[in-house]
């Protein structure tokens, strides 16, 4: 790890901070503004590469665990790490490596637009929806109680249901960062590792 | 950013970090795997009672019930679909006693002292752990020291899509924005190199920035 790794990895840290605190975007196709927050996380992966992009996801973690209010809503500290929640943000790190690890396979930077969409939206698709809700949603059903005795498969398919009204939020992040990460591979481009 | 710790001389304030962290884990671990109502009831009031004790600001416990506002309804909604009611109760209670301890410790434990744990516990995993343990304490100080900076540049570039007359959107910020951090990374990576910065290493084999050709390490 290089001076230069550690300091793009506090800084992309440091810009997904501040996304949780700018106001909510709004996207015409969508009932409520989206928050920028995950969206940082999947460009994380998209701009900086796995390995890098899971780092920041990861030091993320350790400040929201050290107490810092670096989430959205200035939400922050071990009871968000600790809560039913606490999957989907640990599921960030893995989440991040997965985009950077598509996006570089199917798309190396100065790829044209339609190739760096295409990677970062199977790269964000597999990492930030398919790993992060799986991560969330084991980490839920593993809190949750199940007096009732229900199967794990109907468990499982009602508390994906649950969440996916999430998911429609979750497809305009991806294709944002395809077009994001394509535009800035033209104005500042950087090796992804 | 200001620390969600708020100064305190309550006995939660006194207690070590290392000691309360312990604790909470075993809580934790004991309240998930506990289904009985009668003793989660009783948990669920003492832990918030705790909270409350180490006054934690509202903004913090309002912006965790919003946090888990929807995800209880879920579960809520699988519970009663499930016809249990039970299963309701329990979790409601789990999350409670849960999400309130985790947050009366954080609320009571200085962010330097659970950061000294976490550097200290780094340190003993040998050479490569202390190096990670510096690593981080330098990324966590970069984070603290640039959030607000690129807070202020994006309320900037907010301002001039507003005099330009354009509407919000997600690219027409977030492009100047990156091209800002990772411009600043580079600056801030050559600064601490040509400084010979200690613990970020491997400064000799850092690579070329695009913006000026060669590093002053």
């Amino acid at each position: 790890m290089t001076t230069r790794d550690l300091v793009l990895v506090a800084l992309f840290t440091a810009l997904v901070v501040a996304l949780g605190a700018v106001p909510g975007i709004p996207v015409a196709a969508l009932p409520v503004p989206i928050v920028l927050q995950n969206l940082g996380i999947i460009l994380a992966g998209a701009v900086l590469g796995a390995w890098r992009g899971a780092a920041v996801a990861a030091l993320l973690v350790v400040l929201v665990a050290i107490g810092l209010p670096v989430l959205s809503g200035g939400r922050g500290g071990l009871g968000v790490l600790g809560g039913p929640t606490g999957g989907f943000i640990l599921g960030w790190i893995p989440a991040a490596f997965v985009t950077g690890l598509v996006a570089e396979r199917i798309a190396p930077v100065g790829s044209p637009l339609g190739r760096t969409f295409l990677g970062v939206g199977l790269g964000g698709l597999l990492g930030g929806i398919v790993i992060d809700y799986a991560a969330g949603i084991a980490w839920l059903l593993a809190m949750a109680p199940n007096e009732a005795g229900l199967p794990l498969g109907e468990r499982l398919a009602k508390t994906t249901l649950g969440m996916a009204v999430f998911i429609p939020g979750d497809l305009v992040k991806i294709a944002l960062a395809g077009v994001i990460t394509h535009a800035l591979g033209k104005a500042y481009p950087i090796a992804r590792r | 950013m200001i620390s969600l710790y708020r100064p305190g001389a309550t006995p939660l304030h006194r207690l070590p970090a290392g000691p309360k962290l312990a604790l909470l884990s075993i809580a934790g671990v004991a309240l998930t795997v506990t289904t009985h109502i009668g003793l989660l009831a009783v948990a669920a009031a003492a832990a918030a009672g705790l909270l409350a004790s180490a006054r934690p600001p509202g903004d913090l416990v309002r912006g965790q019930a919003m946090g888990l506002l929807w995800i209880t309804l879920v579960v809520l909604g699988l519970a009663a679909l499930a016809g249990s009611w039970r299963d309701g109760v329990i979790f409601v209670f789990r999350v409670v006693a849960l999400v309130s301890l985790a947050t009366a410790v954080t609320v009571t434990t200085r962010t330097a002292d659970i950061q000294d744990l976490l550097e200290r516990g780094l340190s003993r995993l040998g050479p490569g752990g202390e190096r990670l343990a510096e690593r981080l304490g330098l990324a966590i100080a970069l984070v603290i020291r640039f959030v607000p900076e690129l807070l202020a540049h994006a309320a900037a570039l907010d301002e001039a899509r507003k005099a330009r007359g354009l509407k919000a959107s997600a690219p027409r910020l977030l492009i100047p924005l990156l091209v800002r951090t990772l411009r600043t990374a580079d600056a801030v990576a050559e600064a601490l190199d040509a400084r010979g910065y200690p613990g970020t290493g491997g400064s000799a084999v850092a690579q070329p920035s695009k913006t000026s050709g060669d590093t002053a390490a």
